[in-house]
């Protein structure tokens, strides 16, 4: 009787746990190891989804053993896999470094479980790489799983192609929703640690804070603080706007631990953001963002030297960086292009009543005299060194009592000097609205935005209380020039490490490609990873050994 | 003097900060943490109510509960809302100040009022290819190829001279109608009155044949309910 008792205790307790099943991503880097500089690419699929309604936002950190956070990027998922890359900064120290992919919503529980995969770096300035700290880590072998078949053949003597063909099982196949096949160099010391880890929260550290379901947004968050003791403050409402044509404005309130948050859909690339708490004590507090990070579970760490093999492996990848940079010179992304999608056909304050186009109409010297000619239902009032701007109320039909929420390149703005030097030349365009508006809990009496020809955020800096940050928001979609995109000139020398990288989302039972060597000696470890319907990975290596 | 001289600066700056936070909120209704979302905030203009002395502006003079879509598909639930048919807007009660506040057509893309009885009643943006063109807000009967939808209108009428509550004279009424649509999937929004023939010579072509499926059906198209069973049936027989 009591056997029973606790079983039905325990499926009662379990059940819900079970329920709601936890995601896992896997990450499959292009390569085991790289040079300081070099970009690693990736594709992290998320499995065991159980929710319809999921995010697809997956971020991918660097850490090193010690899991100090080196870089972070972000990418959106599409139907479960995503592709992108993370530029390796170019001053990083010769090591091994941990990769790891996360969701947001796996903050929430913390039993969440993450795979990194490691990366060994080598320093492209290091010219005797002799010896490592090395994890002591329960590896997962990377296996080769029944139901893939990897063949290649030998090149012959002149020619620098192996010709590769993928078979998949007749079994597999149906189950299969996307096949990646990498190949590339084989790092002799590397790929001892290129299989996956598993590894938790370093739930000491952790805190975990909203944790939302990014779908093609991301969630900054950051705190309020008082500069002299840094406590935090609480309460204090908290303005978050992106300067565009179309502006973004949002607000939040700061909570017991000053915290606050924003959820930003549809960013992507590196753009600048501005910040500003709005309470009477501003000047008194600081704001600071906090990073999105996790904190995973340290390995422990031993010391290994290298052996002849490996480290002559390192010394000619870092000559080849260094040679690579010589004939083909160093080409950075476009990380700094920024662009946010409208969701709707209006800026957050609505239609506009009017809008003014002072260039339209005679040069006016300052924003005192375009008021006066130009902005029928702005009243604007200079007396004894003070501004003040008050909006027709179209409701009522009388002017509003206070100032309206005054806005400059979609940046708020509360002191009204700002507006004054202004002339007609400077100016393109002024929406204005004569109503009392509502975004969320917070009410202007009328908007009166500005926009002027020459957006830059200059001036910013020199107004007490914006704070500018220049954040990282989604990856922009690019593809990794691999395979035959690259146009080999017959007079340099071929540096590659990756030799071929494809994504299959409709597979076949057999795949062939050819692949084009590099210039680098070394054997070639060709991987095929296959994510199946019901998300579970079949995956397969072999290693092809050239004379 | 120095004293003096001090009070007038701390009167400055309590005014300087009062007036900085009179500019983003209500007078009286203090920001708290409930405010906050990752959701996109409802916005719109305060709404003024009309002095209607006879009928009303809305179709409901009641607050009814209800949910709200937007255009990004953010879904705000148990609001307080009105339709105002007269001036084809949705009016949200935003309880935390006690505003009404007429809430962004641009934005919104579906609302609803929750039923006792089971499914909402549920309202969609829809752009009229017709006379009044634009977007309007539509009660949707039934949602396929094939939509059922009604637009409440209301508009005010001239009627025989009457003193309202004030004493004052009036000649008007504020009156609500119900249009019936069947927006074909071509997007063609066609108007007709809830009879039979009316709705019948919507097909055209068809008409033999959607005549002989109702008959089949045994719907002789009396009542709402016969409609909205009629463009199902019609909808799947024929689009």
């Amino acid at each position: 009787m009591k056997q029973l008792i606790w079983i039905i205790t325990a499926l009662i307790v379990g059940f819900p746990l079970g329920s709601e099943a936890q995601e896992t991503i896997h990450l499959f880097p292009d390569r085991s190891s790289c040079v300081s500089g070099d970009t690693v690419w990736f594709y992290a699929v998320v499995s065991n989804n159980g929710s319809e309604n999921s995010g697809n936002i997956i971020h991918i950190q660097l850490d090193d053993l010690t899991q100090n956070h080196i870089t972070k990027v972000s990418v959106a998922s599409d139907n479960n896999c995503s592709s992108g890359y993370l530029v390796v900064p170019d001053s990083l120290s010769t090591g091994i470094y941990t990769l790891t992919a996360f969701a947001n919503i796996q903050k929430k529980e913390t039993s969440s479980i993450f795979y990194p995969r490691y990366l060994v770096v080598y320093n492209r300035f290091d010219n005797n790489i002799s010896e490592f700290n090395i994890p002591v880590s329960e590896f997962k072998e990377a296996k080769s799983e029944p139901g893939i078949s990897i063949t290649a053949n030998q090149p012959s003597n002149n020619s620098r192609t192996v010709d590769v063909k993928v078979d998949t099982d007749n079994n597999l196949c149906p189950d299969a929703l996307e096949m990646i096949v990498t190949a590339r160099l084989l790092d002799p010391f590397a790929d001892h640690f290129s299989g996956e880890i598993e590894a938790g929260f370093e739930t000491a550290n952790q805190e975990p804070f909203m944790p939302v379901r990014e779908n093609n947004g991301i969630l900054i968050t950051g705190r309020v603080v008082q500069k002299e003791t840094e406590h935090p403050v609480q309460n204090t409402p908290v303005l978050l706007s992106i300067a565009d044509t179309f502006p973004y404005f949002d607000y939040c309130v700061s909570d017991a631990g000053g915290r606050f948050y924003f959820y930003i859909r549809n960013a992507v690339g590196k753009g600048n953001i501005v910040l500003q708490e709005v309470s009477e004590h501003a000047n008194e507090n600081r704001i600071e963002l906090l990073e999105n990070y996790i904190e995973t579970q340290k390995a422990p760490v031993t010391h290994q030297i290298l052996t002849l093999q490996q480290n002559t492996f390192a010394s000619d990848l870092v000559k080849a960086a260094y040679f690579n940079r010589i004939f083909k010179g160093f080409r950075a992304f476009e990380t700094d292009s920024f662009s946010i999608k409208r969701e709707f056909t209006h800026p957050f304050y609505g239609p506009p009543t009017f809008t003014f186009y002072p260039e339209l109409f005679i040069d006016l010297p300052d924003f005192s005299e375009i008021s006066r000619e130009i902005l029928h239902g702005v009243q604007y009032r200079e007396k004894n060194d003070e501004v003040t701007i008050r909006l027709f109320n179209n409701g009522n039909k009388s002017i509003f009592k206070n100032e309206p929420l005054k806005l400059l390149d979609g940046i708020p703005i509360f002191n009204p000097k700002l507006l004054s030097k202004l002339k007609t030349q400077d100016i393109d365009k002024i929406d204005a609205v004569y109503f009392k508006r509502y975004f969320g809990d917070i009410s202007f009496d009328g908007v009166l935005s500005v926009y002027t020809k020459n957006r830059t955020l200059g001036w910013v800096e020199s107004v007490p209380g914006l704070n500018v940050f220049k954040y990282t928001f989604i990856q922009p979609p690019l593809s990794q020039e691999t395979n035959k995109s690259i146009q080999k000139s017959p007079n340099s020398p071929d540096f590659r490490t990756v030799f071929y990288r494809n994504r299959w989302t409709e597979t076949s039972n057999s795949k062939s490609f050819s692949v084009d060597l590099s210039d680098i000696k070394g054997d070639m470890l060709i991987e095929v990873i296959v994510v199946c319907k019901d998300k579970r990975i079949v995956q397969n290596r072999k290693v092809i050994h050239l004379d | 003097m120095r004293i003096r001289l001090k009070t007038i600066i701390t009167c400055l700056l309590i005014f300087a900060a009062v007036h900085l936070r009179a500019q983003l909120t209500n007078i009286g209704f203090t920001l708290s943490t409930e405010a906050n979302t990752t959701q996109y905030k409802l916005s719109g203009n305060q709404f003024y109510p009309l002095y209607v002395p006879m009928g009303s502006e809305f179709m409901n003079d009641d607050w009814q509960k209800g949910y709200v879509i937007l255009e990004n598909q953010d879904r705000y639930d148990s609001l307080h809302l009105k339709l105002n048919t007269y001036k084809d807007e949705l009016i949200w009660l935003h309880s935390r100040s006690s505003s009404l506040v007429e809430l962004d057509k641009s934005t919104i893309r579906e609302f609803g009022f929750y039923s006792e009885t089971g499914l909402p009643m549920m309202f969609r943006k829809l752009e009229m290819n017709i006379v009044p063109k634009g977007d309007h807000y539509f009660r949707m009967l039934y949602n396929g190829k094939l939509k059922l939808v009604i637009w409440f209108k209301t508009t005010e009428e001239e009627v025989p001279a009457y003193t309202d509550k004030y004493g004052y004279m009036r000649n008007t009424n504020f009156k609500m109608r119900s249009n019936y649509f069947l927006i074909f999937p071509d997007n063609d929004f066609e108007r007709f009155r809830l009879k039979r023939m009316p709705f019948l010579y919507l097909f055209g072509e068809k008409q033999k044949e959607v005549r002989k499926l109702l008959r089949k059906n045994k719907n002789r198209l009396m009542k709402e309910s016969d409609f909205i069973n009629a463009v199902q049936l019609i909808d799947r027989e024929f689009y």
